[in-house]
């Protein structure tokens, strides 16, 4: 009996290890063919029919998780409300400060003969709203699948926010119906930035799903803690201007060719739902 | 004969609700912490009980769509799920006969681990100098941090679903080889 089942489970191992070499083989041959973009229209096809799938399941999971996030925060909640309440007496402030600078440049523009539009640098930006359909499953990168494709105008490198500008990363593949975008927190991301106040230049690149930093800033360059980050507009498809974040702690140090900094995000990643594409910068 | 195959009529299908949770729901679930691989942890329990190579090609299935969710790269999910699922199949055969639960556990790990390990390296492939320049502990951190986690999710998640199966399997087979 007990050289049946040896036999048995030598031709088991057997069977699993060609079917194991063969698939090994046909993953290489797949990578092979994907660097020369063979393997889109396989790929367009799968996302093409599990599109609609994605979007049942997502919207069912936004609930979801809403509801799992209240109950995990519940006790954050009331001292979040407290801060908040603090922060709101001192914006109503500030936009009572702001109606007046507003009312001031409206005459001006007035005077000068400029429009009230929506423009950067002379270029009025065209945002494309679109919906959250699938999520990276891994841990290293982060990239998100939406629900704009191809046959919505959308290009690779735009910049892609969340609303009030935010920037929150931008788009590296598209599919007809659908497209994928590498979050800023991403490793593989880097996008060119400026400290808003001190317009000191530097790099913000992700770290691996956990944050970002802000990298290669000269030394004799300032850095204030608070002060906000934006981006720089060098890049093509990024409009100058969007937000990445605030500054939050600063690494210098003598025998280092460049300051550091990390920066807060105004934005929980993993939670977003709806994107806002800028579809007519710089392409 | 040991019958170690899972009801294809029902895994399948729980395998595709994994597989739309797992790039949906699950990261939204573990927004602040390490997200679970579910689909891997099932993948490895499942190869436990597969007796044919069948699940070596539902692993590269899931890890063919997975992949197409994932990084800008092509290919690393798969590899890593394929190696994974071999490693714990191979394994499971030689090991599994005494000391189950240990034995159960200590291979999960390592195909959890080996697939983390096995990605990483893959990503990182284009720009490794630079990790070993300028990154350094940081990134190793992230995958040591990931893989502790990921091993706790699987310790969490594969014994309820394997070792209730795995120890009739090992008394059937004690019966039998006596």
């Amino acid at each position: 009996m007990f050289k049946c089942l040896n036999v048995w489970m030598k031709r088991e191992i057997g069977s699993k290890i060609s079917a194991f070499v063969f698939l090994l083989v046909v993953s290489a041959l797949l990578i092979f063919l994907n660097s020369f973009g063979y393997l889109n229209r396989v790929k367009n096809t799968m996302l093409y029919t599990m599109v609609p799938a994605q979007k049942i399941f997502q919207i069912y999971s936004n609930s979801a998780s809403d509801f799992f996030y209240m109950i995990e925060n519940i006790s954050k909640f009331k001292n979040k409300n407290a801060a908040l309440k603090k922060e709101n007496l001192k914006l109503t402030y500030e936009i009572s400060k702001l109606k007046e600078v507003e009312r001031e440049n409206k005459i001006l523009k007035r005077q000068l003969g400029f429009s009230d539009e929506m423009c950067l640098d002379g270029l009025c930006l065209d945002w494309q709203m679109g919906k959250v359909i699938g999520r990276d499953p891994n841990n290293y990168g982060k990239h998100i699948i939406v629900d704009l494709g191809a046959k919505d105008g959308i290009k690779e490198n735009q910049a892609v926010t969340v609303s009030g500008g935010i920037l929150i990363g931008k788009v590296v593949e598209v599919f007809d119906n659908s497209a994928k975008i590498m979050l800023i927190t991403s490793s593989d991301s880097s996008v060119n930035s400026i400290a808003q106040t001190t317009r000191a230049n530097g790099v913000v690149k992700g770290k691996y799903a956990t944050g970002v930093k802000l990298e290669m800033i000269n030394q004799n360059e300032e850095l204030i803690i608070g002060d906000l980050v934006i981006t720089s507009g060098l890049e093509s498809g990024m409009p100058k201007g969007l937000i990445i974040g605030k500054i939050s702690n600063i690494e210098e140090s003598a025998n280092k060719i460049f300051k550091q900094a990390d920066l807060d995000l105004f934005v929980n990643f993993n939670r977003i739902e709806e994107v806002f594409v800028v579809k007519n910068y710089g392409q | 004969m040991v019958n170690r195959n899972i009801n294809n009529y029902i895994f399948l299908p729980f395998l595709l609700l994994i597989l739309f949770l797992q790039t949906t729901f699950i990261p939204q679930l573990f927004s602040n912490s390490i997200v679970p691989n579910l689909l891997l942890i099932l993948l490895i329990a499942a190869s436990f009980l597969y007796k044919s190579s069948g699940i070596f090609y539902i692993s590269f299935f899931c890890a063919f769509v997975l992949d197409i969710f994932s990084d800008i790269y092509f290919g690393p999910i798969i590899i890593g799920i394929l190696a994974a699922v071999f490693i714990s199949s191979y394994l499971s055969h030689y090991f599994l006969k005494e000391l189950f639960s240990l034995n159960l556990f200590l291979i999960s790990f390592l195909g959890v681990a080996v697939y983390n390990i096995l990605y990483f390296i893959l990503i990182n492939l284009g720009n490794f100098q630079q990790i070993l320049n300028s990154r350094g502990l940081a990134d190793l951190n992230r995958l040591a941090i990931v893989i502790v986690f990921e091993i706790i999710y699987a310790t969490v998640l594969i014994y309820p679903f394997a070792s209730g199966i795995g120890i009739s399997i090992f008394d059937f087979r004690n019966k039998n080889e006596s």
